[in-house]
């Protein structure tokens, strides 16, 4: 019988993009962008998303380092604030058992012609199979990906 | 246009319940026993109430006070352990304004012939509409309301 627990735990991130936040929030709102940054963004052998960017919209994907072992991920959106502010609930899970539950808070703050980006996820870290850190550095990872999708204006500016 | 703010907050709470894991759980599964202790100060009338218990799972509550703002929780299930762990996330709103997102983890630990129940909630709170310590006191009248209700059935 597995062992349960529950950690609980709130860490944030923030970047600042060489982009406006209409273009930032873009990059979340167009699936073909977050199909590139966030789906794709890993080089994962499976990877497929299904994308539904609207308030109560229900996101699934799958994905797969070795083609072995799948996570998956849900998605709903609960607050989408065009420009300005995205809120959504996920879970992950390993092969089918939950790993975690979150929720995950996207702020987009203008400083000058440059965005802040603040990721705030609040999540529930299930029975030892996740932890805060290792998923920190996954968004740490999809965070600097997503700058990619910002940086050919940044050269040519 | 309203200005945006998010305050992000956790906060937990522990009760201790003389019933059994299994009849923690079934009060919070079972669409009857829930709506018995699920819901607004007394004096609210009672509000429309539906409940989906399965991962997936859609919960909704609408209440207020007679005449007054539409209190309207929206929830959706994330995990549930049968008689060890549920965890919602849901959002609440005053009549069309959306107040807060949150995170609720229920867990049940046997404890003696009863269970410690621990309730934590890690909420974004939004545009200054809402703020923790009044989400606090609406769980602890939750949880209490939930005490009596078991309490109820010690006495059936």
């Amino acid at each position: 019988m597995t062992e349960r627990s529950v950690t609980h735990a709130t860490f944030v991130i923030e970047r600042v993009y060489d982009a406006t936040a209409a273009r930032v929030f873009k990059a979340w709102s167009d699936p073909t962008a977050r199909d590139r940054w966030f789906a794709h963004g890993e080089g994962w052998a499976v990877s497929e998303y299904k994308h539904d960017f609207r308030i109560g919209g229900h996101e699934f994907g799958r994905f797969s380092q070795t083609g072995k072992t799948v996570y998956s991920n849900d998605t709903i959106y609960q607050d989408i604030v065009p420009d300005n502010r995205i809120i959504f609930a996920y879970t992950m899970a390993k092969d089918g058992v939950n790993i975690s539950a979150s929720v995950a808070t996207v702020e987009l703050k203008p400083e000058g012609k440059r965005t802040r980006l603040v990721f705030t996820e609040q999540g529930a870290f299930l029975d030892g199979l996740d932890t805060p850190a290792i998923r920190k550095g996954g968004w740490e990872d999809l965070l600097n990906g997503l700058g990619k999708e910002f940086a050919p204006l940044s050269k040519s500016a | 246009m309203t200005p945006r703010s998010v305050t992000h907050a956790t906060f937990v709470l522990e009760r201790t319940y003389d019933a059994s894991p299994a009849r923690v759980f079934k009060a919070w599964a079972d669409p009857e026993i829930k709506a018995r202790w699920f819901r607004g100060p007394d004096e609210w009338p009672r509000g429309k109430y539906e409940l989906d218990f399965r991962i997936g799972g859609r919960e909704r509550l609408a209440g207020g006070p007679a005449g007054g703002t539409v209190h309207f929780y929206n929830a959706v299930y994330q995990d549930i352990v049968p008689n060890e762990r549920i965890i919602i996330a849901y959002d609440m709103h005053l009549d069309d304004r959306r107040i807060s997102v949150s995170l609720m983890t229920v867990e049940l630990k046997p404890d003696g012939k009863g269970t410690r129940l621990v309730f934590t909630e890690q909420g974004a709170f939004l545009d200054g509409w809402d703020e923790t310590a009044g989400r606090e006191r609406g769980s602890v009248g939750l949880l209490d309301k939930l005490g009596r209700e078991l309490e109820r059935q010690n006495q059936e």
